[in-house]
């Protein structure tokens, strides 16, 4: 049960709201104000005795339940919600700038107009000198393809994309049902059931060359989205092992790793992969801020491609 | 007296006075509520109740009700600092707070600012809500983020532990000015007073809490917090760039450049594109270029073309 200081909260929204709302359904609030409905009914129950001086039964606040729905009469001084509080005004900002500011999120209008209405009508006072002092510093995507795949997520419709894997180096065509689409470390994501792999994969859509409708719809299948680590382990990975230097240790952050070791400044990871042509990648791009530790074929691959790049400038 | 009762009560005692009420007068109305016989305990409770009112943001004010004396002993609620006001929305506009307020998973503060907000909101609108769609982690949720956002409001100095990309723990104190929002992660950026120089800090690589000190610095006339947050991938930030040309083949050449400024493609050939890039001679520029392997060659400048070719011999030099 929750304490009286949340119960008070809670209806000091949940008031306005049904009183807006003459008949929600219990169900319905339950969701909205994320509250068991038992807890909501003992809430209502109470309400029920309260009300404004001298509390006589015309100054008590009317409460009906039937049939699972509400009627909130008689709360003339709750007919409003109170207003946000700091912390209230300014996690909803913080968040609404984020996703605001992410390139290529198609509602990004909407959000704006909506944050400026409530920046407006909170002033000064619910903000502070945090108004104006939000910033986004992503530069915008290429657009064509991340809009067809926008649509084919809320459509449900099947696409055949031309995708490039970084992890296998090589661009193939494939048909996806895309279910998720979402942005994670500044790139957005879709993640769809690949019909030819015959299993869930994440595309990331600045690497998506060209997508096109099929006007097939696809039944969804519940795949997961955002909060799925961007690299999905398998059995058959080789545990590729890693000595970061201070200048490489954003890679032991930035990529899934299986477990990591401060060795006095330089970290020891262990790196789970599926393919070996995109660590050494990786490797010649790090240069002498990385040290293979294992498996030995990731050297002769490292080599390999060092040589074949540098042959380049011969 | 049921404590939640109570506090509702005497909410409604609040808003429904038209001028301010000493606490005898809120005894006398509240028959049930503060009935100890004891008048100090019985105002003790009443204490404790307006202090949890106004822990949940009710602006409960005192005024001196009685002119012979200066004791505030009168309270009153402004109706226009409680009340949240009037603001008409769009069904889209308000189809979007709904998803910022869930976009990285939950929040409390988030969630309860956005219940207020949708009190008038067609009901159809805030069903069926979408899954989250940043993938934020520390950076979108969490105390200290709102503790930065607190402090940036309000103008306070901060406090924490933060451990650099590189590793290296230190307590640093910060005027902070504002928030940026890149590549999927919030940064502080503000005056960092023991180098007296502007810092950028990811809100995620901070290893405390953020503790809010003293009253903090404005921000310089035209300061741009984006313009501070250092470290991108190409090493492009702080200094001009140079010109330079590079040819990628055409199986990278589409995805290699589409998000930067600047790039011009200027000759196809062999199935190589050789294009105008926006570049340096730092390390960090090398390194993207290796990134491509031997997708990518750089043509000028040559000083350029030493710095890579010299990093894969390096490379091979270290295996």
């Amino acid at each position: 049960m929750a304490t009286s200081k949340e119960r008070v909260r809670r209806m000091l929204s949940l008031v306005p709201y049904v009183v807006n709302h003459p008949g929600a359904e219990l169900k319905e609030l339950s969701d909205l104000f994320g509250a068991p409905e038992k807890e909501l009914r003992k809430d209502l129950d109470l309400l029920f005795l309260t009300g404004v001086p001298p509390y006589g039964p015309g100054d008590l606040i009317d409460v009906e339940i039937e049939d699972g729905r509400v009627w909130i009469r008689m709360a003339d001084h709750l007919d409003r919600p109170q207003t946000l509080t700091l912390p209230e005004a300014a996690s909803l900002f913080v968040r609404g700038k984020a996703l605001e500011g992410t390139p290529g999120y198609p509602d990004a209008p909407a959000l704006t107009s909506a944050l400026g209405k409530i920046e407006e009508a909170l002033g000064e006072e619910a903000l502070g000198d945090l108004k104006g002092r939000v910033e986004s510093a992503d530069s915008p995507p290429a657009g064509d393809v991340l809009e067809a795949v926008w649509r084919a997520v809320q459509e449900y419709e099947v696409m055949d994309i031309t995708y490039f894997a970084h992890s296998r180096d090589e661009l193939s065509q494939r048909i996806i049902e895309p279910e998720k689409i979402y942005s994670a470390l500044g790139h957005w994501y879709v993640v769809a059931w690949d019909e030819a792999a015959g299993g869930e994969r994440l595309f990331r859509v600045d690497r998506i060359r060209s997508a096109a409708a099929t006007g097939t719809l696809f039944e969804p299948r519940g795949l997961e989205g955002p909060g799925r680590p961007l690299y999905s382990r398998s059995e058959s990975d080789v545990q590729v092992r890693l000595l970061l230097r201070p200048a490489a240790r954003w890679v032991a952050e930035y990529y899934e790793v299986g477990s990591v070791i401060d060795r006095g400044g330089d970290l020891e990871a262990i790196l789970p992969t599926r393919s070996l042509a995109w660590l050494a990648k990786l490797l010649v791009r790090l240069g002498p801020e990385a040290e293979i530790l294992g498996p030995p074929e990731l050297k002769s691959e490292v080599a390999d491609l060092a040589q074949r790049t540098l042959a380049l400038y011969a | 007296m049921d404590q939640t009762e109570r506090l509702l009560d005497l909410l409604g005692l609040l808003l429904d006075a038209s001028t301010p009420v000493t606490f005898d007068h809120i005894r006398l109305e509240l028959r049930d509520a503060y009935t100890q016989g004891d008048i100090d305990s019985a105002k003790r409770m009443f204490e404790r109740d307006k202090d949890t009112l106004r822990e949940l943001g009710v602006p409960i004010e005192t005024t001196s009700k009685d002119e012979w004396t200066d004791e505030n002993n009168a309270y009153f609620i402004p109706k226009d600092k409680f009340y949240l006001p009037e603001i008409r929305f769009t069904p889209d506009e308000i189809s979007a707070l709904l998803v910022a307020a869930t976009s990285a998973g939950e929040d409390d503060f988030a969630e309860r600012g956005l219940r207020k907000l949708m009190y008038g909101a067609e009901a159809a609108l805030l069903r069926g809500r979408d899954d989250p769609l940043l993938a934020g982690g520390p950076d979108l949720s969490g105390d200290n983020l709102a503790a930065v956002a607190d402090a940036i409001a309000e103008r306070r100095q901060v406090t924490f532990d933060y451990v650099t990309s590189a590793g290296d723990p230190s307590e640093r104190h910060v005027d902070p000015y504002s928030l940026v929002w890149r590549s999927g992660h919030y940064y502080l950026v503000g005056l960092d007073r023991d180098r007296n120089d502007i810092r950028s800090f990811r809100i995620s690589r901070i290893a405390s809490d953020v503790r809010l000190e003293g009253t903090a610095s404005a921000p310089p006339d035209g300061f741009i917090g984006r313009n501070h947050v250092t470290g991108s991938s190409r090493g492009l930030e702080g200094s001009e760039p140079i010109p330079t040309r590079i040819a990628f083949t055409d199986r990278v050449s589409w995805w290699a450049t589409a998000d930067m400024q600047g790039v011009e493609k200027v000759a196809t050939a062999h199935g190589w594109d050789e294009t105008l890039v926006p570049g340096s001679l730092d390390g960090s520029f090398v390194s993207w270029i290796l990134s491509f392997g031997p997708d990518a060659r750089v043509i000028e400048p040559e000083a350029l073309r030493r710095a890579v070719v010299s990093r894969l011999e390096a490379v091979l030099g270290n295996l």
